[in-house]
């Protein structure tokens, strides 16, 4: 009976997305894939590298994976340039069936890990594997089609590598976010702030290479994509927020020793990472999309929503075992 | 001076809570990890390395030395490039970055040579090679 409002919710959500023509939807569903796949991501790279402190909080991330089954059915055509003049690969029926089998595959794949980890199975690290690989290619496409296709035909092969890169630090922010519901100081939490230090230099680091190559080349093709958002009001103001929640506040914060073992700062900044990865994606989307205020909020709040329940149910069936 | 050895680290905590409950001093216990434990450093009251001071001070003077260099030396020789400002930030701020590396990194060499004494050994080897195990030492009231 506990799942049934989410199934609701789940169509709901579903509905809203597919009703909405305006694009509003990708903001949301962005956020939610990257905080759902990087969960994932998070455990089955602690499992390859035979972490043991990823075990207290494995359950509760895995409970992310069944979400991966929503994504699918949020395949939508958002107000697109090249919908005026399609081509062989940018279309919109290829579009659509390429993107739904994609997110199928790595939600199948993900599912099969989950199953295989929490049973300690001995084949948890091949789908481990399995699943990283198949993220890489299903992040590549979807960062490429959903977000890099608004641009076409500028294109960067460092642009998805960014995505993955978000995707890994949403499922350490939900971590961050695990670890306050835990209400424990412990190793985990040192570790996922460490983590969260690493993975915001790496992050900082390709979003100052993507722009770095692109001011240095001043080729008119490739500088579009940042003087079109720069143009629009407020646009510079995205930029330096995308960078200062990504990589500056984590930074500077964890550069202190004490911060990482301090609960309520680890909760903070992992807000503040989820609060980029928004921002991000509004800086990427925002010349195209006339986004929708109330549409956006009801959206996130449900895709939030189904994801912090399944996590609560996990947590709820561990302590009845 | 009593050894315990461990091969997991939940038990190597346990006993060392153990011991501090029965009332051994912290200073009376010396542990040897493969792994960096953080609690045991919490329960054994271990106070912060003074080595992450050098590496700040080596970090900053790096950052501060590379923007130096290159503001000071495009401004001795304006030459201008590829249409770009003379002080232009972004590729200022890689050598910035190469230099507070440097800096950082050589700075924390010289002062983990400086705190452990070196070349007096003493300071950083241990009794007995411990291995992936999970080391206490205690030693005995006199």
């Amino acid at each position: 009976m506990k799942r049934f409002p989410l199934i609701a919710a789940c169509a709901l959500l579903v509905a809203l997305v597919q009703l909405d023509k305006s694009g509003t939807h990708l903001l949301p569903v962005l956020v939610g894939m990257a905080l759902a796949m990087g969960g994932v991501l998070v455990v089955a790279a602690a499992e390859l590298s035979n972490a043991k402190w990823i075990v207290p909080v494995k359950r509760p991330l895995l409970a992310v994976a069944p979400v991966l089954f929503v994504f699918p059915l949020l395949v939508k055509i958002a107000p697109y340039p090249w919908l005026a003049h399609e081509n062989a690969w940018l279309r919109r029926d290829f579009f659509v069936a390429r993107d739904v089998v994609a997110l199928l595959v790595v939600a199948i794949v993900g599912n099969l890990f989950r199953r295989a980890s929490l049973a300690e199975s001995a084949a948890k690290g091949k789908w481990a594997v399995a699943y990283i690989l198949t993220f890489a290619v299903v992040k590549t496409l979807i960062a490429m089609d959903w977000v890099m296709s608004f641009d076409y035909p500028w294109v960067s092969t460092m642009f998805p590598v960014l995505y993955m890169v978000e995707c890994f630090c949403a499922g350490l922010a939900l971590l961050g976010l695990i670890c306050f519901a835990r209400r424990k100081s412990d190793g985990v939490l040192y570790d996922t702030a460490t983590l969260l230090f690493g993975f915001a230099l790496f992050w900082g680091g390709l979003f100052f290479a993507q722009y770095l190559t692109i001011w240095y080349g001043n080729i008119p093709e490739e500088v579009g994509f940042y003087t079109r958002r720069f143009a629009i009001r407020g646009g510079k103001c995205l930029f330096a927020t995308n960078a200062i929640l990504l990589f500056g506040i984590p930074f500077t914060l964890f550069l202190i020793h004490r911060a990482r073992q301090n609960v309520r700062v680890v909760t903070v900044v992992s807000l503040m990472i989820l609060a980029g990865l928004l921002v991000s994606q509004l800086f990427h989307i925002r010349p195209y999309v006339h986004i929708h205020l109330g549409l956006l909020v009801i959206q996130l709040v449900i895709m939030l929503g189904v994801i912090a329940a399944t996590i609560s149910i996990a947590k709820d069936g561990s302590k009845c075992k | 001076m009593k050894q315990l050895m461990f091969d997991d680290k939940d038990a190597f905590l346990a006993k060392l809570r153990e011991l501090l409950a029965a009332g051994t001093k912290p200073e009376q216990i010396a542990v040897c990890t493969p792994v960096p434990v953080h609690e045991a450093m919490v329960l054994l009251q271990v106070p912060e390395s003074k080595l992450r001071w050098f590496t700040f001070v080596g970090a900053f003077t790096g950052l501060l030395s590379g923007f130096g260099l290159t503001i000071y030396t495009v401004w001795s020789w304006p030459l201008i490039t590829g249409g770009k400002p003379l002080v232009s930030l972004p590729p200022f701020t890689i050598i910035a970055f190469e230099l507070t590396i440097l800096f950082g990194a050589v700075l924390s060499l010289l002062g983990f040579m400086f705190l452990s004494r070196l070349p007096a050994v003493k300071q950083i080897v241990t009794p007995v090679e411990t291995g992936n195990q999970y080391a206490i030492f205690v030693e005995e009231d006199r």
